[in-house]
């Protein structure tokens, strides 16, 4: 089994830049209503399916990347 | 949480469109070497048929602002004469909410009539195609299709739409080159490795290394929009709700309707799929019950909320819709999200220190993601 730790991969200075972005930006982003910034309102797999092996229309059609109506 | 209703998991409120998978056909002119359809026969749906189930559709979807109809198969475009009926009847009169087109093809048996049609009907019907990469990729995963296949028809036409890309446990050692070969002929691309195969671990040490000269790739040239692969959202992780959650809009949003009328979940319940034995025992499930889709065995896993898994193949593969593949196919995850995060970090630092230094709600959401797989998973 593969382990899952992020140590093996990222450094603790980039952890460090990691967390500076948060703290830099805690402020501007406390107040903001994520559903509109992050845009997954269309997706009908909730954002996350990426990855998965589905027909490929949830790709297309999420983050407004895709086509929203038709006539 | 507010945040993470938002993000990642997001979606009551706002999903609004219903999509209507119409399995217009169980024949394919290939025979992929993942293919997880084992029932292929000449079944199909009549023209009559399809026109029924698109009426029915609008008046069955009260609770959702749009339709979106997807043709699928076996391989659809087998049964053009049908879809481009069934459209231009669709088109000819008035419906009583807005709705699209869309197809998953492998462009293999795209004729000129054809692209005369779609490229005329493009802005209500949408394609996008199944190709495997490298022209090595698909002759090796896709029955030698290479050739049959006209990339810049595709580009040309939809160049929104990402390009299907699936990667096998052969063709994995060109993941990376295939990626960026798609990107260069002008595609997005969502990828991802075959589900329903063996993945063996001693492929892992491989995915890593080509996950890593994609990385390469995207963090040199960032006006590509990564694939998929390196594209999860991680902020998914972010959701502390307890409780089950489904990954997918499967029996939710999604329905498919097969050749004979009969409705599915979503088209990995099909008889094109799954044998009628365990369509039986599917028939017996409340599929509005969310602790059937619900692990435990994934309980105390820091990425749960972003693993992908379909629940058609678990329950094909392993009996069960929460059956997860955890011996194999749970590695590639983990290493897949652990080079997400290092492209990620990396990315964001690029952006952090560039001169608008312009930092998004997805690149903060993201950052706190990472900042909290690791909190999770150091040693």
């Amino acid at each position: 089994m593969f382990d899952l730790i992020l140590s093996a991969v990222l450094t603790t200075a980039e952890l460090r830049n990691l967390e500076k972005i948060v703290a830099d930006h805690q402020g501007q982003f406390a107040k903001v209503d994520s559903k509109k910034s992050v845009s997954t309102n269309d997706c009908i797999c909730s954002g996350s399916c990426m990855g998965s092996d589905c027909t490929g229309h949830c790709i297309g059609t999420c983050k407004g990347q895709g086509p929203s109506t038709s006539r | 949480m507010q945040e993470l209703e938002t993000a990642a998991a997001t979606g009551e409120k706002d999903r609004k469109r219903r999509t209507v998978i119409l399995v217009v056909t169980h024949r394919c002119n290939l025979s992929c070497s993942y293919c997880y359809q084992n029932n292929k026969s000449d079944k199909r749906m009549t023209l009559e048929q399809a026109k029924h189930i698109f009426a029915r559709m609008f008046e069955e979807s009260a609770a959702f602002g749009e339709i979106e109809f997807d043709f699928l198969g076996g391989e659809p475009l087998l049964e053009f004469e049908l879809i481009r009926d069934l459209c231009e009847w669709a088109w000819n009169q008035s419906w009583s909410k807005p709705y699209l087109f869309f197809t998953t093809t492998n462009g293999t048996v795209m004729t000129g009539e054809m692209k005369e049609w779609f490229s005329k009907n493009k802005e209500g019907f949408y394609i996008s195609l199944s190709f495997d990469g490298l022209a090595e990729a698909q002759r090796m995963n896709r029955s030698n299709s290479d050739d049959l296949v006209d990339l810049d028809f595709f580009a040309a036409n939809w160049p929104d739409q990402p390009i299907k890309m699936t990667v096998s446990p052969d063709s994995l050692p060109l993941l990376a080159d295939g990626i960026i070969f798609l990107h260069k002929k002008g595609f997005k691309i969502g990828a991802n490795l075959a589900l329903g195969i063996h993945w063996d671990l001693a492929l892992i040490g491989e995915f890593n290394r080509q996950l890593d000269r994609l990385m390469d790739f995207y963090l040199a040239n960032p006006e590509y929009s990564p694939a998929t692969i390196l594209d999860m959202k991680l902020y998914g992780v972010l959701d502390e709700e307890a409780g089950p959650k489904k990954f997918c809009g499967t029996h939710d949003h999604m329905v498919t309707i097969d050749t004979d009328g009969e409705a599915y979940p979503c088209h990995t319940f099909t008889p094109l799929v799954l044998s009628p034995e365990q369509i039986s025992e599917l028939r017996g499930l409340d599929l509005d019950d969310l602790d059937i889709y619900h692990s435990e065995k994934c309980d105390k896993c820091a990425v749960q909320r972003v693993c992908p898994t379909c629940y058609g193949l678990n329950f094909k593969f392993r009996g069960k819709l929460s059956g997860r593949d955890t011996e194999n196919y749970c590695s590639f995850v983990k290493a897949q999200v652990l080079a997400n995060c290092k492209f990620q970090a990396r990315r964001l630092q690029a952006v952090a220190t560039s001169e608008t230094g312009e930092i998004s709600h997805e690149d903060f959401l993201t950052a706190k993601s990472i900042l909290k797989i690791a909190s999770l998973t150091n040693p």
